[in-house]
Order: C-alpha cells, then structure tokens, then sequence
C-alpha cells in the first residue's frame, strides 16, 4: 500500500507539476514581474506614455521627501489606517459577541452582516453620498430633526469632517470580516470554561476580560494584521468618496502616487511613492510581530 | 423577579439585534427606497420614507439612455472568465500540492498568499505598462488576467485546506479497484470539494465583479467599462439623479447578493477553515 502510493507519486510527479504549472507562470508573469517592475520604475525617469526610461538612481526618492504633500499624505493614511481598523474591531468584536448569542433569526442575522463586506466600493460610495447629501440626504435630514445639528453639514467637502466621515464609511463596510473570524473563533471555545467561572462567582465581564479575550488573541492578531495591511492600502473607497479632497484632506500615498503618474506623468515618481509605502508598511508589519511574539512570551 | 429580569434581558437582546440589522442593512433599503421614488418627490423634505406612487421609470431610463446595458455586458464576460479560470486552475492546483510530492509546493502556496498584502495600486502600475506593451489594455483578456492574480492565491489557499482533508485512502480505494487517476479525482476527490469549490467561485465572482481600482486603471476606454467603472462615471456626470444612480447599484448588488445566500454556510466554515486559521 504505502509502497504503491509512493511508487504512484515518483512516477507521477512530473503530472503534479504540469498541474500547478499554470498559476505559478501566471503568478511569476503578472505579480512577480510587475512588482519587480515597479522597483525598476522608482529608479527610473519615465514619463506615462513615452518608451524611454532613464536610471536615475535614488533621486526620485529625494524628490519625494523634499515635498511637503507627500509627509501630509504619509500622516493621513496613518490616521485613515489606524482609526478605520480600530473602529472595524470594536464593531466586529461587538457584532460577533452578539451573534453568538441564542436568539432567534440568527443564521439570518449572520448572512445579513456579510452583505456590506460583499458589496462593491462604488456601491457603497454612492449610496452614502445620497445619505450624506447636503441638501437632501437623510443623514443631515435626521440629525437636524434631532436637533444635533443645526444646518446640514457637507460631510464630504468640508477638511474637517472628510476624513471623520471616510473612516466612517470605511469602517461600515469592512467589520463584518472582523465578525466573521472572531464569530468562528468563539464557536470553538468550550462552554463548559463559562460554566466553570460562574460556579466560581466571576461576572459576565470578567469572563470576557479573562477567558474570551484571551482566546480570541491570535485571531485577533492575524486580523489586525490583515485589516490593517488591506485598510493602509486602500485607494477605491477614499477616491470614490473624495478624490482625496477637499484641499488634500483625505489625500493618502495611493491617491499621491495616482496624480503623480496619470496627472503629471511621471510614473517613476509614483512607482517611487509606492514603493516607500510598501517599504513602510512591510516594516510596521515587521515590529508587529515581534511586539507580538514579546506579548506572547511574558 | 427572576423571569421579569430574564424577559427584559431577552428585550434588551432582540433590540440590540434588531439596531445593529438596520445600520447595516439601512443604506440598502434606502437604496431601493430610493430608486422607485418618482423623480419629483425624491428631494422631497421631510423625505417621504415610503414612496405613496412607486415607479420603475428609473430602471427604464438606466436601460434605454444610459450605457448600463453595455457595462453590465462588460462586467459579466470579465465576472465570468474570471470565475471559470480561477475554478479550473486553484482545483487543479489544490489537487496538485495535496497529492503529489515535489520540491516547493509549499511555497507556492504560501508565497501566493503572501502577495495578497502587496497594494493594489503598487500592482496596477506596472501592470498598466505591461498591459499596453502586450497590446492588452482596454481587453477582456487584459482585466481578466489582471483579476485572476487576485483571485488565485486565495482560492488556490482555500481549495488546499479542502483538498487536504479528503482522505487519500478513499482515492486510493477506488484507483486499486481499477479507476484511473483522472476516475478517481472526478467520482471521488471532487464531489467531495464541491462545498469548498463553491465558496472558492463565490469569492472569486465577487472580488471580480465588484473590482473599481484594475478596471478604472486597465479598461478606461468608453466601450470596455466595466460597471464599477461605468456607474462611478455617470454619478459623475449625472451628479444629481440619485433615483436612476440608486437604480444602477441595486442592480449591481444582486447577483452578488444572490451568489451569498446560495453559499452563505460553506463561505462561513471556509473562512475558519482553510482562510483564518485560529
């Protein structure tokens, strides 16, 4: 038996690879090569729809330190990243616990929380610049009936409320992938830990602080990863909502890098925008790890 | 005074459930509310919640003065390829690396998953060059090729964790009983991976379907777009005719919407499962 099955892979082993072949060529030709490119690129003086391309060592990269622009969109997508993943856990983390609640219309419930998650960036931009419309959305139209404010607000097109009002939208959308890996993750905890503490006397809270939370820890921590990576990277939902605007309030690299290349052309620019933030993020990712690891030890 | 106590904590539950419901399904409901709203009393203030003369006139103009029709075509030959190709390779290769033994296959998965954090933007770029070089932008082939690298790692990496717990014995039963290989992956392995098959199409139709940034940057030209493309452009241009642009994205969300309730169960164990490890 377990000479056969070895005889059959040895054999057949040339099959296997024929078999993944595929992928790995599309891969290597359309995600390897692109991203190898894009390193060429930011070294290089290239203008969109010229041919030609010139080395020019790190210069681009001086040019992009040097503009004020590019600390301010850094510092924005610091802040979008960091408040719109920060609110997804706090809702995703709520929602599960809710849903893993008894109750009736749960599996319902369940499929219902995915539908934001599963729904298209230019969907949800346009339906929220409807709520939010000045004039006529129902948003201003609520809060000035309650009376929490007085004339309706261009949440959208005021510097002060763009980036608030983005992180909003931002966090609507993407919790329920929160909620679903903490939802699968709390299924799995033994219910008989709960009954235990509470023969022990501990209250519902303290049985979240002390046995729910720490289980959920390493979900948690590849969430966090995941949300935080994806949300840094975002360009659809800030350009759909915003452009980046108003006066660059809402401008992240993602939007920097698009101007530079489909505005000014110059494409080495933004493949050098690029690759700093791909460079930023890798090393946050980096310390998050061992900052994890070091958590995990003590 | 404990069952008063119980029925106002089962209260507070159910109105917690029913609050947290609407705030995510409430901008869909406006959505629809929305888009069957006579153009005259759309602006109405206060807004009329229930329309007293709802209309479809808005979805006849999107189909007879719009582009939507040619946009959704679009959407769908790209949706379409992307989810075939998808299926046929990540099946193919989650058959690969979980039976047969080679050097790096391992690899291959994870390094594909690894891509999935590179940023879209960073991609599209060089990918836009790469694609006019090849004579590929403003193609069916060029968007789907585009998609595909999207769709792979991950369904490549959902497929494994499926394909690994099918049991080599019962391919192995059957392939000693005298099927074929090819047999034993169509009668056996297979009707085995459907769950898992099925959530891998579903994430793929999804992504491709409601993908903006690659279509926007790689399919620009007017007759290409795609209808994330296309629906963003005419809100552009059609700034303040919210009934027929609530119109288009409704239309936009239900096959989607569809494709979600179809698979709802296995897309949420295929999460735990093979996507999020604990």
């Amino acid at each position: 038996m377990t000479r056969r099955r070895f005889s059959l892979e040895s054999q057949e082993r040339r099959l296997g690879i024929i078999l993944i072949l595929p992928i790995v060529v599309l891969m290597a030709g359309f995600i390897a090569y692109p991203f190898a490119y894009n390193f060429l690129l930011a070294f290089s003086s290239k203008h969109l729809l010229s041919p030609s391309m010139n080395f020019i060592g790190l210069k681009n990269f001086f040019v992009l330190v040097g503009k004020s622009e590019f600390w301010l969109s850094l510092k924005n997508q610091i802040i979008w990243a960091s408040a719109t993943v920060s609110l997804q856990l706090v809702l995703g983390i709520g929602t599960a616990l809710l849903l893993n609640m008894e109750f009736r219309g749960r599996s319902l419930a369940r499929t219902l929380i995915l539908i934001p998650y599963v729904t298209s960036p230019v969907v949800v931009a346009l339906v929220w610049k409807w709520m939010l419309n000045d004039v006529n959305g129902i948003i201003n139209y609520s809060l000035m009936t309650t009376g929490i404010i007085k004339s309706p607000i261009t949440w959208l097109g005021l510097e002060r409320w763009a980036m608030p009002t983005i992180i909003l939208i931002a966090a609507w959308e993407w919790f329920p992938f929160v909620t679903i890996c903490v939802l699968a993750r709390l299924q799995t905890i033994p219910q008989q830990i709960y009954e235990a503490a509470r023969v022990d006397g501990s209250s519902s809270w303290q049985s979240f602080l002390h046995i729910t939370l720490p289980q959920l820890s390493s979900v948690l921590f590849i969430t966090i990863l995941l949300r935080g990576i994806w949300m840094f990277n975002k360009f659809d939902i800030i350009w759909l909502l915003t452009g980046g605007g108003p006066v660059r309030a809402t401008q992240t690299l993602p939007i920097l890098s698009y101007f530079q290349i489909f505005h000014s052309f110059k494409i080495g620019l933004g493949a050098a925008t690029n690759t700093f933030m791909f460079l930023f993020m890798t090393g946050v990712a980096i310390i998050y790890f061992k900052v994890y690891k070091v958590s995990e030890e003590v | 005074m404990y069952r008063k106590w119980r029925t106002a904590k089962k209260f507070l539950l159910y109105f917690t459930v029913v609050i947290t419901m609407l705030f995510v399904i409430f901008p869909f409901i406006w959505m629809v509310l929305t888009s069957i709203k006579p153009v005259e009393t759309i602006f109405d203030m206060p807004p009329e919640i229930f329309p007293r003369h709802p209309t479809l006139a808005h979805y006849q103009r999107l189909f007879q003065v719009t582009r939507f029709p040619t946009y959704f075509k679009n959407s769908l030959i790209v949706t379409l390829s992307v989810v075939a190709v998808t299926i046929l390779m990540s099946t193919l290769g989650a058959y690969s690396v979980t039976r047969f033994r080679y050097r790096g296959r391992r690899a291959i998965a994870y390094s594909s998953l690894f891509t999935y954090m590179f940023p879209p933007i960073l991609l599209a770029i060089p990918l836009f060059v790469i694609m006019s070089r090849l004579r590929l932008s403003n193609t069916y082939y060029g968007l789907t090729i585009a998609l595909l690298t999207r769709t792979l790692p991950f369904c490549l990496w959902l497929l494994w964790g499926f394909f690994k717990s099918i049991p080599l014995e019962l391919e192995e039963a059957a392939m000693i009983d005298g099927a074929s290989r090819l047999r034993a992956f169509w009668n056996v392995v297979l009707p085995l991976a459907l769950p898992g098959i099925s959530a891998a199409a579903t994430f793929a139709f999804i992504l491709a379907w409601n993908n903006y940034t690659y279509a926007f940057i790689l399919m620009p030209s007017e007759e290409m777009k795609v209808l994330t493309v296309g629906i963003a452009r005419f809100a552009a241009v059609k700034g303040i005719e919210w009934g027929l642009i609530m119109s288009s994205t409704f239309i936009f969300v239900i096959p989607a919407l569809l494709f979600l309730a179809l698979v709802q169960r296995t897309l949420i164990k295929g999460w735990g499962a093979g996507g999020v490890k604990g």
